[in-house]
């Protein structure tokens, strides 16, 4: 494995995610591996079902895991973990909500909303938390004194920035944010990705951000990977990837990217991904670094049509 | 396009809602001409207005909201004697005003037979209770009287309209046992089925994937060819307007601000609100630089709007835009714009350099 930048952050090992009865399981993740790096942007992207979400909530200790690790600053974080550990890792690692609407509590003033966090954490004085929940309403750019009323005297935009801000109170150093646009309006939009590539400037945060949407992930992200029925199939570099689209599905999800000029928008090809095209019978499927820093899964025989694609 | 062509005309439509003792303005006096057979797309913020302008076509205005002013022409119905005040002619022929349209009996002869719709989350608008060929057959029934085996007939070959695989099995599946995208394809194989003139759909792809979106929106096209459909579009997502779209018509605060061919907005805005639509998009975006945004909020409809209402917003709004509200200047044929900055006397304001860049990579893939 070639080191990109520095330490990886965030270490996932073959993580398996399974639901239902131990005899009659359904594999939601089935084994997939990757870093995050200090400081970096890691988008995950993937149609609904894919497990994109689910691996956010596994690495958030939401979802139990099956199998493999992962490893939050080498520590090992999923499994069984000691108290204080566990204390520590939903301190350092927060998440974004998709929906605004719905991931705030309706009867909570934003004050409680913002501070939840830190009453769990304990060890903090009422002033002190006062004092922190206006500095995490500024820093997403509402003024402190919203911090007396309720979510539904804001508009969409703002309550994601609440969201945002009851991530920021308990000063992570990973956020998982996802799909933290898609219910918002174009314009809005806009806003919340300005916002969170602020904050990631001036205070290095690293984030882990999941989204079905390619044409934001080539705006925000340093390096995607593509999840496509709880398989990775392709990771790489966000240019070397909209460069060079290898896998089938990639190429797919790149080619459904709604461009806005009419003229090229009405002579595309529509490519349409088909799993059943993968003959994995006799020739299983592996998972190969093909340049420096692209991945993609395929048999023996893709791999030499994926090198010459390459080439090309 | 030649006048007899119009299938609809609305003209200074203007509704309000009366909410707690107050009175909105939701549309502002909006004129609007669609066209037989073409795809429109009405673009905008939520809250513009852009749902309540189509709901007032299909009789679907909550019960605090009223027309009061302005007429719907609707020429493409026969006239219904019991009600001849509901009609009227004009140049273009018999027409139906929409806009008096008040009881029940009334709008089912337009609702489905003429207009319909397809709502943005197909799980809300479907019957969870039904299976999807009862709920398919229910539009058939209704509207094209069949029965028995040919009913169940109609029902499978719309369903293969609409590319459902295997309808023979799905058709006694419910709508739980469905995915989003297939949902979809549901909800617009009962639209279809009810033969309508007028197809509007709202939002049909916000709530799916980008591949799904893409597959909807191919076989919306498809389906309006094969049914010689007019469809109204409503979004917000200038990519998906870009795909379907002949025309796009820009709303904001309850009025159309731009409206032109699709290559005429895209390619030569020049309304500063569709500038900045166009700006803050992501597919646009240099990465490490901060992505366009428009500040402040829409304005509150509430209070009478004076000028151009976009101005508080635009950073380059004249000093006429805060007093005198603009007319449309005429910059093709078929491209008007609400704005002060076509006219003669106005100084020249240049659009912002992305949109300078989006023109010129338009003029060479065109």
């Amino acid at each position: 494995m070639t080191q990109l930048k520095t330490e990886p952050l965030l270490r996932v090992r073959d993580l398996k995610v399974t639901f239902g009865s131990k005899r009659n399981p359904f594999t939601a993740v089935g084994g997939v591996s990757f870093d995050i790096y200090k400081g970096e942007t890691f988008g995950l992207v993937g149609e609904s079902g894919s497990g994109k979400t689910t691996i956010g909530r596994a690495i958030i200790r939401i979802h139990p895991t099956a199998g493999g690790t992962i490893e939050f600053k080498g520590q090992r974080i999923n499994g069984k973990i000691d108290k204080a550990l566990d204390r520590e890792i939903t301190r350092k690692i927060q998440m974004i909500f998709q929906d605004p609407m719905a991931s705030l509590n309706e009867r909570a003033k934003v004050d409680y909303i913002v501070s939840e966090g830190l009453y769990n954490i304990g060890g903090i004085t009422a002033e002190q938390r006062r004092d922190r929940v206006h500095k995490a309403l500024a820093a997403v750019g509402l003024l402190p004194e919203f911090a007396s009323r309720f979510p539904h005297e804001f508009s969409g935009g703002q309550r994601q920035r609440i969201g945002i801000a009851r991530a920021l109170v308990m000063e992570p150093e990973f956020i998982i944010a996802d799909e933290p646009i898609s219910a918002l309006d174009v314009s809005i939009r806009a806003q919340v990705l300005n916002l969170l590539a602020k904050l990631q400037k001036e205070r290095g945060l690293t984030y882990l951000f999941i989204s079905h949407d390619l044409s934001v992930m080539r705006f925000i992200c340093d390096r995607i990977a593509v999840i496509h029925k709880g398989l990775l199939v392709e990771l790489a570099e966000c240019e070397k990837l909209f460069a060079h689209p290898l896998h089938p599905y990639t190429r797919a999800l790149l080619s459904a990217i709604p461009q806005p000029d009419p003229v090229r928008e009405r002579n595309k090809q529509l490519e349409i991904y088909d799993p059943r095209m993968h003959d994995y019978s006799v020739d299983k499927p592996i998972w190969i670094e093909l340049e420096e820093g692209h991945f993609v899964l395929g048999n023996q025989k893709e791999i030499g049509e994926y090198r010459e694609r390459l080439l090309r | 396009m030649t006048e007899n062509n119009t299938i609809l005309s609305i003209r200074d439509l203007s509704v309000r809602f009366s909410l707690r003792g107050r009175v909105l303005h939701a549309i502002r006096g909006l004129s609007l001409d669609v066209h037989r057979g073409e795809s429109l797309a009405i673009v905008g913020e939520s809250g513009c207005g852009k749902s309540v302008l189509n709901k007032n076509l299909i009789g679907l205005l909550d019960s605090n909201g009223f027309i009061d002013e302005g007429s719907i022409r609707y020429y493409g119905m026969e006239k219904d004697e019991s009600a001849p005040d509901l009609y009227g002619q004009d140049e273009n022929g018999v027409y139906a005003d929409l806009a008096k349209f008040k009881k029940e009996k009334d709008w089912l002869r337009v609702r489905g037979k003429e207009v319909c719709m397809i709502l943005q989350d197909p799980m809300t608008s479907l019957n969870p209770l039904k299976t999807i060929g009862a709920q398919i057959g229910e539009a058939i029934r209704l509207h094209q009287g069949l029965r028995g085996k040919a009913l169940k007939e109609a029902v499978l070959s719309i369903m293969r309209d609409v590319r459902i695989d295997n309808p023979e099995r799905r058709y006694k599946q419910y709508p739980h046992e469905f995915s989003g995208g297939m949902r979809q394809r549901v909800v617009i194989a009962i639209a279809i089925a009810c033969r309508p003139k007028i197809l509007i759909c709202d939002e049909p792809t916000t709530a799916l994937d980008v591949t799904i979106q893409a597959q909807v929106l191919y076989l919306l096209k498809e389906l309006k060819k094969k049914y010689n459909l007019t469809v109204i579009f409503i979004t917000h997502d200038l990519g998906v307007v870009a795909n379907i779209a002949d025309r796009v018509a820009v709303m904001y605060a309850g009025d159309i601000v731009e409206l032109g061919m699709a290559e005429e907005i895209f390619y030569d805005p020049r309304h500063p609100y569709t500038w900045a639509l166009l700006s803050s998009l992501p597919q646009l975006g240099v990465k490490g630089e901060e992505l366009f945004s428009i500040q402040g909020t829409p304005p509150n409809l509430f209070t009478p709007v004076h000028g151009d209402a976009f101005a508080p917003r635009n950073p380059r709004a004249l000093k006429i835009d805060f007093v005198e509200r603009p007319p449309y200047f005429d910059v093709s044929p078929t491209h008007k714009a609400r704005t002060w900055l076509l006219d003669p006397r106005a100084p020249k304001v240049e659009p912002p350099k992305i949109i300078q860049k989006l023109n010129s990579e338009g003029g060479a893939g065109a």
